[in-house]
């Protein structure tokens, strides 16, 4: 037979449950704004009835966190997803500035006004002003696309850079992990509940799968096991973390390697074996957007100067007769040895010429593309000429090409079938190894604009070469002579342009994506104070009611007492 | 689903984001008026806006240098129509100096207005414009015409006399003989009976030996007939050997002092020397045209040479310079009948002369015309480029409207829903 003891038990326990709930209430509520935090639930059973059949009242049991695994999961892989278009959209808005044409100062307008300067000295060959004008429009154009370079550049470190952060940010959170993995196992194997640190270590998981893309699995200990990339290197194992090393391999400019540091220092080279996040994104800009936006900008360049070179080298402008040119350009010993590359079959000619430009001797050099070395050549010039006192030919130390004419005479270049001068760089226009990176005006032009050619054998009114050079503007000369400068530039801006916008409808479906899961994770987990409140209520009735029930049962033992 | 407070507050803020973008994006078109702002928000019409911006400021540098060009040939018109003016007078006078009522006294003034027409016309030949020369081609630093003082070789050619007595005779290099002052036209000279100086006889053809002078005796300086036997004063022949020595010190054309007993070159029957023109006005600039851009790669000649223009080189050409000075020592002479042969010519070299002002006129025309239609594209092309890149101004406030309107109810639905709790019901 039950005794009044026990139900005095069953009242203690009730209002013991009941404070619980309360309690557990009270802790949602609390952390109504906090991120990451599941909502807990308190488990309450009915205990054993008692011998004679009347129940046992109520058992409290632990908290529960309300919590949807599979979709915690979608979430990790969606959030790696999203940060490559995040960082796709942050880096290639840059890029969009670099290239903007849509103010003043674009490369498309800089161009425009170097092809007007043209048409205008082409106009009149005569006229200084023309000869300003171009010599200022060009260097404004040359600084233009240094200036994009060098800012490709610097998007390019700072792609490098924050490459490092990122990994420095990788490191932080797996080490929190292996943390929580520690706390969580020896919680847990004292049954003790770990449902908030479980909670922190989703939430670092989360952002871990930002920066990088995480496989996981959890084992019986409630470890995770975090691993990274395609061949799976474990971040986390157990209560370690293996750190991520930006390492450069050579020198300060050098660009970074992603590398993983495991036991005993051993280094595995990670840097191609990210999936997805912003770690493999980031990469995928240094070493291939912005690179092939580099390349691009200096086809550009090297093409513009190439093919005005050519024409300038064969040409003259208001006395602009020489004594002395030396090639812009060396060859390395090796290239010396060898037969000069990018010449063709034909003959190059020059002409001697006294102080007043009068001609004086004209000279044709035959040369064989694939046979003559620049040796070659320059022995020829000086056979042909045989008179080293007026006109002799040679090669510099630096492996550049000089011819120096003496004796009160001059020269000038004239028509050349060979290419010869175009590639040694005699009386060019532009020079330029590496194309935008380093394209700049003649120092010949630099020093006096009547050096800029005009037209041939020192005709000041003539502008046939001036005018071949202004009509290249609407002349196919890129990409295997199908596409204009313009054309071939306005690529470039439809394709940034293009990325982003194809970006952003990306970005757009993923975002949508992945707040639909974060909707059905928060409404499954997120706390609603409503119904805490509710809760709250009814968990204080219940305490009410088992308050009365405990005094109910006290009068009861009074009675007893009494009687 | 269950609606929670973050769930609750993630809509809100996202519709929050989601309007404010909007507003910013049309804010953004409103207050530069253009849809276009970067590349990528609308990348195809940003690199039609590209093209049309370039195809803009291409046409208007070509305008400025049709305007410049236009200017030239403006200049170029001037001096022609000066020169065709020149060359009226110059026709009056010949007129009134044709007919047998002339004197002397009157055709010696004439002529020395006929100098003084001469000399103006060389310098409408020679007129600048700027620091430029406009008749010299491209040799635009170099004033086109000068008067002319180099003398002028004669080509030597045995074809009358048998190929075996040139073996036995002379090196044919030994036969040389030179111009002094100027000639307009081609002479040749025949040795018409063997012999030394003095001894040989020799005939002038002035028409490419359609017909020949009378004979005349061979002296080391003569002077040179036309074929109807008159001397030609300004051609003076001297002969000279190899090393550009005359062979005979001659005080006297007329040969009075001449020894004939000296080492005597004997010139071979059927010798011809020809001498080519050697006009007293040379021309030293070049016949090149300089094409200038009148459109996209289309060129149009500008120049007019003083060669084509005064010296006629070019088909069926006058020099001009000639017949004034032929008319010129025809008037000298006194010679009516002279005077009136030159009219005809006068004619054709004003008509030379019209007819390259038609020329500049014509491209004048030509320049105006590709103006037009470079302004015309111009226009158009602005239009278009308003149509890709600027905005609708009255949709766009309708939609700035709207968007605004939409912010502001979602903002107030937002407020009303989120503030209230159960809390404000309880108690």
């Amino acid at each position: 037979m039950p005794s009044l003891n026990t139900a005095l038990n069953i009242g203690s326990r009730s209002l013991f449950t009941q404070q619980g709930g309360i309690s557990t209430a009270g802790h949602n509520i609390a952390n109504l704004n906090t991120e990451g935090y599941s909502r807990q639930k308190m488990q309450t059973h009915s205990e054993q009835p008692q011998p004679d059949g009347t129940g046992g009242g109520v058992k409290r049991g632990i908290p529960n966190r309300v919590f949807d695994r599979f979709t915690a999961k979608k979430i990790i892989q969606e959030e790696s997803n999203s940060a490559i278009f995040d960082t796709r959209e942050r880096f290639l808005t840059k890029v969009e500035i670099v290239f903007n044409e849509m103010d003043d100062a674009g490369l498309r307008k800089t161009l425009n006004e170097f092809w007007n300067a043209w048409s205008f000295l082409a106009n009149e060959p005569e006229s200084d002003a023309a000869r300003e004008k171009v010599m200022d429009r060009s260097d404004a154009l040359a600084t233009r696309f240094r200036t994009m370079h060098s800012e490709l550049r610097s998007l390019r470190s700072e792609a490098n850079s924050r490459i490092a952060g990122v990994a420095a940010e990788v490191n932080t959170i797996t080490s929190q992990i292996a943390d929580l993995n520690r706390q969580i196992s020896s919680y847990e194997m004292l049954d003790r509940v770990a449902n908030d640190a479980r909670d922190q270590r989703q939430l670092l998981l989360e952002n871990l799968a930002k920066k990088v893309d995480v496989r996981w699995l959890e084992n019986d200990r409630g470890e995770l096991k975090v691993s990274v990339g395609k061949t799976g290197w474990a971040l986390v194992e157990g209560r370690k973390s293996r750190n991520l090393e930006a390492s450069s391999l050579g020198g300060e400019t050098a660009m970074y390697h992603i590398k993983g540091v495991g036991e005993n220092g051993f280094q595995v080279d990670l840097t191609n074996e990210f999936r997805s996040g912003e770690l493999k994104e980031i990469l995928d800009i240094r070493d291939k957007t912005v690179v092939s936006y580099m390349d691009q900008l200096d086809d550009v360049a090297s093409g513009l100067a190439h093919n005005i070179n050519r024409i300038h080298a064969t040409g003259t402008g208001l006395n602009s007769s020489f004594d002395r040119i030396k090639g812009a350009y060396g060859l390395n010993d090796d290239a010396r040895m060898h037969p000069l590359p990018f010449i063709k079959d034909g003959i190059f000619q020059f002409h001697l010429v006294d102080d007043e430009g009068e001609f004086l001797s004209t000279y044709e050099i035959e040369v064989q593309a694939g046979m003559d070395t620049v040796y070659d050549i320059v022995n020829r010039i000086n056979e042909t000429v045989d008179d080293p006192l007026y006109f002799e030919a040679s090669v510099e130390e630096d492996g550049s090409v000089v011819f120096q004419s003496g004796g009160g005479k001059r020269f000038i270049l004239g028509d050349d079938q060979t290419d010869f001068t175009l590639v040694m760089g005699m009386n060019g226009f532009f020079e330029t190894l590496r194309g935008a990176e380093d394209i700049r005006l003649s120092d010949h032009i630099m020093a006096n604009p009547n050096n800029i050619s005009t037209g041939k054998d020192l005709v000041p009114g003539d502008n046939q070469v001036a005018l071949e050079i202004t009509q290249l503007q609407t002349k196919a000369t890129m990409k295997e002579e199908t596409m204009t400068f313009d054309e071939f530039y306005n690529g470039i801006l439809a394709d940034v342009g293009l990325r982003i916008e194809r970006n952003q409808v990306e970005k757009e479906h993923q975002d949508n994506m992945l707040a639909q899961f974060k909707e059905i994770r928060d409404s499954t987990s997120s706390v609603n104070m409503d119904e805490e409140i509710a809760d709250m209520i009814q968990y204080q009735k219940a305490y009410e009611a088992s308050a009365k029930f405990m005094s109910t049962v006290d009068q009861m033992m009074e009675t007893v007492i009494q009687m | 689903m269950r609606v929670t407070d973050i769930t609750k507050r993630t809509h809100v803020v996202d519709n929050m984001q989601k309007n404010s973008q909007r507003l910013k994006t049309l804010q953004g078109e409103l207050a530069t008026g253009k849809r276009i702002n970067k590349t990528s928000d609308d990348p195809i019409g940003a690199t039609i806006v590209q093209d049309i911006v370039t195809t803009i400021s291409r046409n208007d540098q070509t305008v400025k240098n049709i305007d410049t060009n236009i200017a030239w040939l403006d200049r170029n018109e001037i001096e022609l129509n000066h020169v065709a003016e020149l060359m009226e007078q110059a026709k009056v006078l010949a007129l009134s100096q044709a007919n047998d009522t002339a004197t002397l006294e009157s055709r010696a003034i004439v002529a020395q207005e006929l100098r003084a027409i001469r000399e103006a016309m060389f310098d409408a030949a020679n007129a600048r414009m700027g620091k430029l020369f406009i008749f010299s081609g491209t040799q635009t630093f170099t004033q086109p015409l000068r008067i002319n003082h180099p003398i002028q070789e004669a080509k030597v050619s045995l074809t009358d006399v048998p190929q075996k007595d040139v073996a036995e005779l002379l090196d044919v290099t030994q036969f040389k003989a030179q111009f002094e002052e100027h000639s307009s036209n081609e002479y040749r000279v025949k040795i018409s009976r063997t012999g030394a100086f003095g001894h040989a006889l020799y005939q002038v053809s002035d028409d490419f030996g359609e017909t020949w002078s009378k004979e005349h005796v061979l002296l080391p300086v003569i002077k040179v007939f036309n074929s109807d036997g008159k001397p030609n004063d300004e051609v003076i022949l001297r002969f000279t050997n190899e090393e550009g020595r005359p062979e005979h010190e001659v005080k006297d054309a007329e040969g009075a002092s001449f020894d004939s007993t000296a080492e005597d070159i004997v010139f071979p029957e059927g010798l011809e020397f020809v001498y080519v023109p050697n006009p007293k006005i040379a021309y030293d600039g070049n016949t090149q045209k300089k094409e200038v851009l009148i459109g996209n790669n289309i060129t149009a000649p500008l120049n007019i040479t003083a060669d084509e223009l005064f010296l006629g080189k070019g088909e069926d050409g006058v020099n001009i310079f000639g017949v004034l000075g032929a008319l010129e020592k025809a008037m000298d002479a006194n010679d009516g009948e002279a005077v009136a042969n030159r009219i005809q010519q006068l004619d054709t070299a004003r008509n030379q002369v019209l007819q390259q002002a038609a020329t500049a006129g014509n491209t004048i025309r030509e320049l105006e015309k590709a103006k037009a239609k470079l302004e015309d594209q111009v226009f158009s092309k602005e239009k278009r480029l308003s149509d890709v890149q600027d905005i609708d101004l009255a949709e766009s406030m309708v939609e700035l409207n709207t968007a605004e309107l939409t912010n502001r109810t979602s903002l107030e639905a937002s407020g009303r829903l989120i503030q209230p709790t159960l809390l404000e019901f309880l108690r």
